[in-house]
């Protein structure tokens, strides 16, 4: 009975559920709290969710990691898809950026105003 | 893609444009535009010389917005929009019609349409669309809303071209689309009845506020939309000889307004004051400027022996012609009513008592040439009223129809009757010099008052102004159908529709001052729409 | 010759930054003028440069140059080279120079593209510049600017990688070729899953309408000649983007005339919120919404090349208008400091006034300027697909646009009280260049309307596959 838990089906399903609980979390998260901080915080749990699923979706139980060695000269059949996880790191790389980048604006906004709250940012707006 | 074709109505409305402008251009003044004005009259030839109709409608927004920006160099804001938006709404709704009329006869050149290739269910729409256009460039009575303001606010001297020559574009128009493009073989729809009518509600109501005007620009503004009424109706009537009768009428007002307004702009310039209950009695300061707003009146009266009997004569033949009786009843009932207003113009300014006024400005010569040749226009053809039947001849040839008979330069011919005017003109001038001559025979034996007011009040002088022509209208209103007319005016609705805009967009305006996270609600409530949707 | 230098040119240029500090004004201005001709020499292009990086087919990086990226490419160079021109005489930040390369070069990215997954990257690259230009003033206004930029573009990132991933998944490629080709042969719900994810994806960055409340804030935060890159190149390359998705996923009618009514809707909303409104960016910003709004009823369709023709002539018409006027404004606001409608009636200047007459009445779309041929020509594709209620709506919300057009017109007319204003001689030559291109288009528009005709041909022809 356990053994039918180790099937791919099965893996791909708990990923599924997991991830989806992860981004309406994220999702909740964006859209609830109001501390900026909180709210760059639940963007950067959103898109872990969907890294999680997208790797999660397109690894197979029995396979191996996608990565030539001195031993294994070629990428293989029996190795997951390397896209995915190429294209999942390029976009982690660009999320921390971002993610940095607004952490910096945060500061900078939070040292000039002493306000952290997104619904008191009313800097601009119709005749301001 | 561009296209100019040189044609007798062309030559006719630019040789009219071309005269106003030379005669105003004379007259000195400061702070004028004369890049602005450049464009205005070369957007105008554009206008009449254009063989197809995209070139026509490039012409007509540049004369919009080019006089536009000379109207707001003197009038409020408001007014100004007013004249720039209905004006560019006018334009849009041709080239609606202009798109629509390209896409079913896959040409602009006027004469390659061909009119009946647009199905039938959609020739009613085209109409209304240039119906549009046609009644707010003249006034017609929904939107006749800017004019009056305009024409007030707008420099004295401009208000004579927007009335003597921008208004005439909509008459223009009115031809070159509806006899050129569709022709008027086809046209036989109710929409033109409705028009006509439109036409002669208007000058009856536009009259009738005349009347009880005090300002006097805003009286003549009022009057011009009356008379363009009348011109619309004749044109709405279909036929060769209510063309004729329409183009006449056109030169007629062209020169009369440029008169008038020019003779104003003298006033005004010269006191200062701009209503009739601040002047009077300025006869026999200035009789040569009183003498030029005679003739001017008489040309607007349409009464012999001047031009304007002229055309006035044409337009009623024609409306007998084609048996619109009631037409033509109501046509000469605005045109009776006309008489009040005219007599208070000459009354309010030259006659009565002079109200006490120390700063007169001396006028510039220059004032006096654009009213003179108005003058000498109205009186010419007052005696040779076949000349302008000369002149229509080949635009009527040009734009297949009958030209007009006539015998003598002197005669002017109609369907039904004929007159000469050299004979009209030579009786006038016989009885104005016997009155004349008995008047000053008679002059030096009256005994005058000292002051006209010892008699009249019995020593009481009253401190308001009552000259005979200040309270004209005032009592008329005891009639109801003039009361119903001067209480009512159509400006709360278009104000109602500016306000209902405003409003619309302040309520739209705070979904642009949301906060961030609520726009994130938004577009995550938008997707989740969509793809309730987009899954069934 | 290799268009991938569209790309990379300017990003390795941004590492001459350190060695050449008193010069990086011209050198910002070689290297945009210089790419300007480079891309004028694949005019002559007949059919479609393909090139991909490294490996084989599925697995590779691919930039694509036909006729329409081509055009999208020399309107972006060609602005570069026209802000970097006015910039010339201005004291201008370091970080300007680095932050115009990378922008030019993801922008570039974005148009040549042959993959999606790379149009994700460009549009992260695109979006971080544009997160970094919002927040160049240093002041409240631009951080808070920079959050709410920062906010929504997380948004939609989100909503990108979702159609991405759903893409790879059901697909198995990221190149536009192949997902075109197989798109058609998905399931129906996940089909739409796809197409809405990138219509809230690109829909939010292209400035769309229930999308878009956040523009206007930004623009408001943001200095003119920023503004001016959004509003001519940023939105511009979305919008690019999105319909050369449109068209390589093959959506169906009923979705162009969604995208059609939605671009109306823009169009009217915009507008009619410009009328409230008392700062010239902002109006200027509601006014750029509402010409995307046009943009997107042009270019709906499939079939109908002068509707397309029109929609190309006018995203070009509009990024030139929109320079000039916010180059415009940028004199302006450098005088005044300030932005409301008031400094309208307090500067005396002919020239100014002028070329603030021809922009926005290009922007309006009266004769005889370049902005009347693109309405017309749109007016007329609409009456071909006989959509009377679109050129009914067209028409009366451009009367809308006029009043508070001729609103801010209308305001420079008292000659009291007002500041004669100097402007240096190469902002007027630059000025006035601008302005007779687009009384020339105006005037003569036949060779340019050829052009866009085969731009429009090029772009629903997609990849050419």
């Amino acid at each position: 009975m356990l053994s039918s838990l180790n099937q791919t089906p099965f893996l791909h399903g708990v990923i599924t559920i997991g991830s989806f609980t992860i981004l309406m979390i994220g999702l909740i998260g964006v859209l609830t709290k109001r501390n900026l901080f909180k709210i760059f915080l639940s963007f950067a749990i959103i898109e872990t969710s969907l890294f999680l699923y997208f790797i999660g979706m397109h690894f197979e139980i029995g396979k191996t990691a996608p990565i030539v060695s001195s031993e294994v000269k070629r990428f293989s059949l029996n190795m997951t898809d390397p896209i995915p996880q190429a294209m999942i790191l390029t976009t982690i790389v660009i999320g921390i950026a971002v993610l940095s980048l607004g952490l910096s604006f945060i500061i900078n906004y939070f040292k000039l105003t002493n306000n952290m709250r997104v619904d008191e940012m009313n800097e601009l707006g119709e005749g301001k | 893609m561009f296209s100019f074709a040189i044609t007798p109505l062309g030559n006719l409305f630019f040789g009219l444009s071309f005269i106003a402008f030379l005669s105003l251009i004379s007259i000195q003044q400061k702070e004028r535009s004369y890049i602005l004005y450049t464009l205005l009259l070369s957007s105008l030839g554009v206008i009449f010389y254009a063989n197809d109709l995209i070139t026509l409608f490039i012409g007509w927004e540049i004369m919009s917005w080019s006089s536009y920006f000379i109207i707001s160099k003197s009038a409020k804001l408001s007014t100004s929009q007013k004249y720039i938006i209905f004006n560019l709404g006018g334009g849009f709704a041709l080239l609606g019609a202009i798109v629509l009329i390209y896409n079913f006869t896959g040409t602009l050149i006027y004469n390659d349409i061909i009119f009946n290739n647009i199905p039938i269910e959609l020739r009613k729409p085209i109409y209304i669309l240039l119906f549009i256009t046609i009644s707010i460039k003249s006034g017609v009575i929904p939107f006749h809303y800017w004019v009056v303001d305009t024409y007030q606010e707008a420099d004295n001297l401009f208000s004579a071209i927007l009335s003597a020559i921008i208004s005439k574009s909509g008459i223009f128009l009115f031809i070159i689309i509806f006899t050129k493009i569709v022709g008027y073989k086809y046209l036989y729809s109710n929409i033109f009845d409705i028009v006509a009518w439109l036409g002669v509600i208007t000058s009856i109501v536009t009259t009738v506020k005349a009347i009880s005007e005090d300002s006097i620009k805003r009286l003549l503004a009022y009057s011009s939309i009356a008379q363009i009424g009348y011109i619309v109706t004749i044109l709405s009537v279909l036929h060769g000889s209510s063309i004729e009768a329409g183009l006449y009428h056109t030169i007629i007002h062209t020169f009369v307004k440029l008169l008038l307004f020019i003779n104003i702009a003298s006033i005004i310039y010269i006191t200062g004051k701009s209503k009739f209950s601040e002047l009077g009695g300025l006869l026999y300061r200035y009789p040569i400027l009183f003498l030029l707003l005679l003739i001017g009146i008489i040309g607007l009266a349409g009464v012999p022996p001047l031009g304007g009997f002229n055309s006035k004569f044409l337009i009623y033949t024609a409306l007998l012609e084609q048996k619109k009786v009631f037409l033509l009843v109501a046509i000469m009932f605005s045109s009776v009513l006309a008489f009040l207003y005219c007599f208070k113009l000459i009354y309010g300014i030259y006659l009565g008592d002079e109200v006490n006024n120390n700063e007169y400005k001396s006028l510039p010569k220059s004032y006096y040439i654009a009213q003179i040749i108005g003058a000498s226009i109205l009186v010419i053809l007052g005696a040779l009223p076949a000349l302008g039947t000369k002149i229509l001849n080949p635009i009527l040839i040009s734009l297949d129809f009958k030209p007009t008979i006539y015998k003598s330069l002197f005669e002017l011919n109609s369907h039904f009757a004929s007159f000469n005017g050299a004979v009209i003109m030579g009786i006038f001038i016989v009885i104005f010099m016997a009155i004349l001559t008995i008047t000053l025979l008679v002059k030096n034996r009256t005994i005058k008052p000292r002051d006209k007011r010892d008699i009249s009040y019995c020593g009481e002088v009253p401190h308001t102004n009552l000259h005979y022509g200040y309270g004209l209208g005032r009592e008329l209103k005891r009639i109801e159908f003039i009361r119903v007319i001067l209480e009512n005016s159509i400006s709360p609705y278009w104000n109602r529709v500016a306000l209902i805009t405003k409003d619309s967009s302040s309520i739209l305006i705070t979904l642009y001052n949301l906060t961030v996270q609520n726009i994130g609600l938004l577009i995550i409530l938008f997707f989740t729409i969509l793809l309730f949707i987009g899954v069934k | 010759m290799s268009i991938v230098y569209f790309v990379i040119f300017p990003i390795l240029a941004s590492f001459l930054t350190p060695f050449s500090k008193k010069y990086l004004k011209y050198l910002s201005f070689g290297i945009n003028f210089s790419l300007l001709i480079y891309a004028l020499t694949f005019i002559p292009l007949k059919s479609p440069i393909v090139e991909s990086i490294s490996l084989n087919l599925p697995i590779s990086i691919s930039f694509i140059l036909d006729r329409a990226s081509l055009f999208f490419i020399i309107l972006f160079t060609l602005i570069m080279t026209i802000f970097s021109l006015y910039n010339i005489k201005e004291s201008m930040r370091r970080e300007i120079f680095i932050l115009t390369n990378i922008f030019l070069a993801s922008v570039s990215g974005l148009v040549l593209s042959g993959d999606i997954f790379n149009i994700y990257i460009f549009f992260e690259m695109a979006s971080i510049t544009a997160y970094i230009f919002t927040s160049l003033k240093r002041d409240k206004k631009a951080y808070s600017g920079a959050i709410r930029y920062m906010i929504v573009g997380s948004i939609a990132s989100i909503f990108l990688l979702i159609g991405i991933m759903s893409i790879y998944l059901n697909i198995g490629s990221l190149n536009l070729l192949i997902i075109g080709k197989k798109f058609l042969l998905l399931d129906t719900p996940i089909q739409s899953l796809i197409l809405i994810s990138f219509f809230i994806g690109f829909g939010i960055k292209a400035e769309i309408f229930p999308l878009n409340f956040w523009v206007v804030d930004i623009y408001q935060a943001t200095d003119n000649k920023i503004n001016l890159l959004f509003s001519s190149i940023l939105s511009k390359a979305y919008i690019f983007v999105f319909f050369h998705l449109a068209y390589i996923l093959h959506v169906d009618s009923k979705i162009l005339l969604f995208l059609a009514t939605i671009g109306v809707i823009s169009f009217g909303v915009a507008e009619l919120s410009a009328l409230n409104s008392r700062d010239i960016k902002r109006i200027f910003a509601y006014s750029t919404l509402g010409q995307i709004g046009v943009i997107f009823i042009g270019l709906s369709t499939i079939d109908n090349i002068t509707l397309l023709t029109g929609a190309i002539f006018l995203i070009a018409v509009h990024s030139i208008t929109k320079v000039m006027l916010f180059l415009s404004l940028d004199i302006l606001e450098e005088r005044f400091n300030s932005t409301n409608i008031d400094i309208f009636s307090r500067f005396s200047s002919m020239f100014l006034f002028t070329i603030f007459i021809i922009g926005l009445l290009s922007l309006l779309g009266l004769p005889p300027f370049a902005g009347f041929i693109a309405k017309l020509t749109i007016l007329n594709g609409l009456i071909l697909d006989k959509d009377y209620i679109f050129v009914v709506a067209i028409l009366i919300i451009s009367l809308i646009e006029a009043t508070y057009i001729f609103r801010l017109l209308g305001l420079n007319r008292d000659r009291e009280k007002k500041e004669k204003l100097e402007i240096d001689l190469n902002k007027k030559i630059l000025l006035s260049l601008l302005a007779i291109i687009i009384i020339y288009l105006g005037v003569s528009p036949q060779p340019f309307i050829s052009i866009c005709r085969d731009v429009a041909l090029t772009f629903i022809g997609g990849v050419h596959v």
